[in-house]
C-alpha cells in the first residue's frame, strides 16, 4: 500500500518575492567583544557554581553534625540521668573486653611458641622475597607510566 | 580553520574555557542571528546567545565529534529560544509596531543602511507571526542554510513533519506579507518618512 500523497495548498504568488528577501537578508551581528563578554560571564557562572557547591557541602556537613550530636545526646542521656549505674556498666564492659584481649594474646603466644625454628626461618626468607619482587614490579610499572607520559 | 576548530574543541572538552571562547568568536554571528530572529530584539538575543554558549560549554563533553559542531550549537540555541518563548510568552511584535533593534548601529546611517534596516524590521515583524518552532525552522533553513535532515534532527521531528511545517510557515508569512503590502503606511514606509510627512 502506498503512502497518502502530501498535496499541500499552493503558496500565494507573493511568496517568491518574499523568499528572495529572506534569502538576501543579512545575518544580525552581535556587538563587538562578544567572546570576551562570554568568557567573563563563564567565569562568573563558574564562581557561582563553586559557591553553590560549597554551600551544599556545608549544609550537608552541618546536617550530619547535627544528627550525630542528637544521637550522642540520646546515647549520653542515661549517664546524665543515672550516672552511678551507667558508669558501673561501662567499667564492667571495659573489664570484659580487656579480659578477652588478654586471653587472645595468651592463645596466640602459646601457638607461636610451638612453631619450630626452621619454619620461622622459611617464613622470614619467603616474606623478604615477596617484598623484593613487589618492589621490582612497582619500579617497573612506574617506569612504563613515565615513558607513556 | 577546520583543523583549528578540532584543536579548540578537544581543548574545550578538557575544560579549557579560553579555547572554547575561540569557538564562541567563530560562531557568535550565526548563533546571535538565530537568537535575534527568534526573540525579536538585540538585548534578548545577546543574552540568549551567551546562555546558549554557556550551555554548550557545560555539555561539551557529551558532544559527538561525528556531528557538525555548528549544527549541534545551533540546536542548543534554537531549543533555548523556543523554551524562552514557552516560559515568558515574550512580547509578540505586531505588524504595526516594528522592533526597536536594528542592524548594529541605531543612528540613521546612509540610505542603504536605512533600507537594510527597514527590510530587517519587516522580516522580523513577519517572523513574529509564526509559532516558535516554525520560526526556528524558517531561520535555520534560510539564514543558516541547513539541510532538511539536520533541521529536523535539531527540532526533534521527522523530515516530512518539518517539510509540512515549513510549508505552513511559508503560507503564513506570504499571507502576512500581502496584508502588510496593502497597508503601506504601516509596513512599507520608514519611520523617518512618516515623520517627514
Amino acid at each position: 500500500m502506498s503512502k497518502p500523497h502530501f498535496d499541500p495548498e499552493p503558496l500565494p504568488a507573493s511568496w517568491t518575492a518574499l523568499e528572495q528577501r529572506l534569502q538576501a537578508a543579512p545575518q544580525h551581528k552581535p556587538q563587538a567583544g562578544f567572546a570576551r563578554r562570554w568568557l567573563a560571564r563563564q567565569q562568573v557562572e563558574q564562581q557561582r557554581t563553586a559557591v553553590r557547591r560549597a554551600w551544599g557541602l556545608a549544609l550537608l556537613n552541618g546536617t550530619a553534625t547535627l544528627l550525630l550530636a542528637l544521637v550522642l545526646l540520646q546515647g549520653l542521656r542515661p549517664l546524665v540521668a543515672e550516672p552511678g549505674s551507667t558508669l558501673a556498666m561501662l567499667v564492667s564492659y571495659a573489664a570484659t573486653l580487656a579480659a578477652w584481649v588478654l586471653t587472645a594474646f595468651n592463645i596466640i603466644d602459646s601457638l607461636l611458641g610451638q612453631v619450630p625454628l626452621a619454619i620461622w626461618f622459611f617464613l622470614g626468607t619467603a616474606g623478604m622475597a615477596v617484598l623484593l619482587v613487589a618492589a621490582l614490579l612497582f619500579s617497573k610499572v612506574s617506569l612504563i607510566q613515565g615513558e607513556m607520559e | 580553520m577546520q583543523q583549528d576548530e578540532q584543536i579548540w574543541l578537544r581543548l574545550a572538552q578538557e575544560g579549557d574555557a579560553q579555547a572554547f571562547s575561540r569557538l564562541v568568536d567563530m560562531y557568535a554571528k550565526p548563533v546571535h542571528n538565530l537568537c535575534y530572529r527568534m526573540l525579536g530584539n538585540a538585548e534578548d538575543a545577546e543574552d540568549a546567545a551567551q546562555e546558549a554558549f554557556l550551555r554548550a560549554f557545560k555539555a561539551i563533553r557529551r558532544y559527538d565529534p561525528q556531528r557538525k559542531f555548528a549544527s549541534w550549537l545551533l540546536s542548543i540555541a534554537a531549543n533555548y529560544c523556543i523554551d524562552q518563548h514557552r516560559r515568558n510568552r515574550l512580547r509578540t511584535i505586531s505588524l504595526d509596531e516594528s522592533p526597536e533593534a536594528s542592524l548594529g548601529d541605531r543612528n540613521p546611517g546612509p540610505a542603504s543602511t536605512l533600507v537594510a534596516r527597514e527590510t530587517s524590521d519587516e522580516l522580523q515583524a513577519l517572523l513574529a507571526q509564526l509559532e516558535p518552532r516554525d520560526r526556528a525552522a524558517i531561520i535555520l533553513y534560510y539564514w543558516n542554510e541547513l539541510p532538511y535532515q539536520e533541521i529536523a534532527e535539531q527540532l526533534s521531528m521527522s523530515e516530512s513533519a518539518l517539510k509540512s511545517r515549513l510549508h505552513r510557515a511559508r503560507r503564513t508569512l506570504a499571507v502576512a506579507w500581502e496584508k502588510a503590502q496593502m497597508q503601506p503606511a504601516h509596513m512599507g514606509r520608514s519611520k523617518h518618512e512618516q515623520a517627514a510627512l
